[in-house]
């Protein structure tokens, strides 16, 4: 007992810092209830839209809910789950979707780096480069998905045109497993690595002056400047670019959908189609629930472990 | 199936009064296919099905039909006939040599554009090639290559949705609107597709309608996909049997390895319990 203080002694302990206390209560804006009042559209709409899906969602993957109305939504406890963990379509098309993140992250975020940096290094035209690098990313996935199957067409697509020029037999861009997830990883590049760039445009133009200055005048060159100030300074928004690129490669399916629809023979379908499938084209809304929780988990622990190794490098 | 009746005509494939010369067998469509390919001097058959999530297996499923063999998916696991079907997959290779890696839109190009006189296609592009083929066109339901006549079909159908408690009158207007509907099958015909209201098929005016008329008969062997929960149009499985085909027509992988793909997609699929 003899260790709870006092509420003299806790006085005591914190009578330096008092006087600021003292204003940040009084700053401190009154109308609480005001501010809820602001927040009630959101809220609704984020419990309506998210929360309770989310909610329902996960109650059904402990149910055999079935799309054509027919199951009576019984409990089936963890059989979903069970089912999951032991499904090989679940972990084929798992390792498609984290083959799809390697392939795409790290090209994203370093085309997107220099990309940035031959635009802020003073090419002529900044603002062409600008909207030439970033238009890809406003155009919407179907219009991607008419482009490049054009492009890849074998018989008459441009690419094995070109490669008709230089003597190089035809490559089945689309059809062939060996090379269909390298060109749906080509697609997505080009299509979003637009996002990124701006990004990094965007942070190296925050990297102060006075750096550079400092540094041309201790006599670093080009090259030391870019090693020593402008990468040092763009870590932190390297760590943003790879967690969302990350999120966001995980979470692919709609121009896979559209070019190949997971195939040939599997080879690029991702989870997020399997789950689609599962739930919508085979009605197992309950298993379909399953595997997308276990998804989601996944995703989760990821993001999380990715935020701790960038905070960590940062302090 | 489609044609252009001029180059088939050049090449012997047609018979006095405009019909497709019967194969007797596979090996005997190749033979008269390597004939079309040196006497129309263009591409012999094509057939789009890269990355089409259908046209792979109903060609598949028309021709294994034809064999007759075994395809049961009555039990936990399938029974199927695996040699016969490794020997349709490779004859479906054959056949469509020329178009193995061609997607639907390519191969509709390439007949339509005149670079091959022949085209396993539904009855949905029939509009398309009379654009620019005009009366050259030619249709016949898909041939008999093995024992006997089949080809993979679907139908539309409308649905009228379950209703607890219906208004009699108004359901009485529904179905006389489906009926309506039905009974234009004239007007549907002529974008295609056979009509399933047999008085419009055996009108005059659709024996006036060519080439519809030509294939009316494929109707009559039609073949529906295995009875199983997990089968149909649209649905997951077929896509499965696509992807599984696609390379083994594409060249880049063997019959034998597209068909134990289907079987084992198959045996997935039946593993799992039935939603409906």
């Amino acid at each position: 007992m003899a260790s709870v203080s006092t509420p003299a002694r806790r006085a005591a302990a914190g009578s330096r810092r008092t006087g600021f206390r003292r204003a940040a209560a009084t700053d401190r804006p009154r109308s609480g209830g005001a501010g809820w009042l602001f927040a009630t559209p959101f809220l609704a709409f984020f419990t309506l839209f998210l929360i309770v899906p989310i909610g329902i969602g996960l109650w059904m993957s402990f149910t055999d809910a079935s799309l054509t109305g027919h199951g009576d939504n019984t409990l089936v406890g963890l059989d979903n789950y069970t089912e999951a963990f032991g499904d090989s379509q679940v972990w084929q098309t798992l390792g498609n979707t984290v083959w799809f993140t390697v392939l795409t992250t790290v090209p994203l975020v370093l085309v997107a780096l220099v990309m940035a940096l031959l635009v802020y290094t003073g090419m002529p035209g900044q603002w062409l480069w600008r909207l030439a690098f970033f238009a890809s990313h406003l155009l919407p996935v179907a219009v991607v998905y008419q482009i490049w199957s054009m492009l890849f067409q074998p018989d008459r697509g441009m690419l094995n045109g070109l490669l008709k020029i230089f003597g190089i037999d035809g490559i089945a861009w689309l059809t062939d497993e060996k090379y269909a997830m390298w060109s749906i990883a080509l697609v997505t590049l080009w299509w979003t690595v637009g996002f990124n760039f701006l990004l990094y445009l965007a942070a190296l133009q925050a990297i102060p002056d006075h750096l550079y200055e400092a540094a041309a005048l201790d006599g670093a060159g080009a090259w030391r400047r870019l090693w020593s100030v402008t990468l040092p300074q763009l870590r932190r928004t390297t760590g943003l670019i790879a967690v969302l690129q990350v999120m966001a490669s995980l979470k692919v399916f709609d121009q896979i959908y559209l070019l190949t629809k997971g195939g040939p023979n599997g080879a690029t379908r991702p989870i997020l189609e399997y789950i689609y499938d599962t739930g919508f084209t085979n009605y197992r809304l309950g298993y379909a629930s399953a595997v997308s929780y276990v998804f989601f988990g996944l995703i989760i622990i990821l993001s999380i472990a990715q935020l701790k190794i960038f905070s960590r490098r940062e302090d | 199936m489609f044609f252009d009746r001029d180059v088939m005509d050049k090449a012997g494939l047609l018979t006095g009064d405009g019909q497709l010369v019967p194969f007797e067998s596979p090996k005997h469509a190749l033979e008269l296919m390597d004939k079309l390919r040196k006497d129309g001097g263009k591409l012999g058959p094509v057939f789009g099905h890269a990355n089409d999530a259908a046209m792979g297996w109903r060609m598949f499923w028309t021709l294994f039909s034809q064999t007759g063999a075994t395809f049961d998916l009555t039990g936990k696991r399938a029974e199927i006939d695996e040699d016969t079907a490794v020997e349709v997959v490779r004859f479906m290779a054959d056949l469509t040599r020329d178009s193995r890696t061609m997607d639907v839109q390519t191969a509709i190009a390439a007949f339509a554009g005149g670079r091959s006189p022949m085209i396993f296609s539904g009855e949905w592009d029939m509009a398309t090639y009379k654009s620019t083929l005009k009366d050259k066109l030619g249709g016949a339901p898909i041939p008999t290559f093995y024992d006997r006549p089949a080809g993979a079909s679907d139908s539309h159908a409308l649905v009228l949705p379950h209703q607890d408690d219906p208004d009699p009158e108004r359901r009485r207007r529904a179905h006389r609107f489906v009926a309506e509907l039905v009974r234009s099958g004239l007007t549907w015909a002529t974008a295609g597709h056979i009509p399933a209201y047999t008085p419009a098929v055996s009108s005059p005016q659709y024996a006036r309608l060519r080439p519809q008329s030509e294939y009316a008969d494929a109707a009559k062997q039609l073949v529906l996909d295995p009875p199983v929960w997990f089968a149909g149009s649209g649905s997951d499985f077929q896509t499965r049997m696509c992807q599984a085909l696609d390379p083994a027509l594409g060249g880049s992988s063997s019959a034998q390895s597209a068909v134990r793909s289907m079987v084992s997609q198959i045996n997935t699929l039946l593993a799992q319990p039935n939603p409906a």
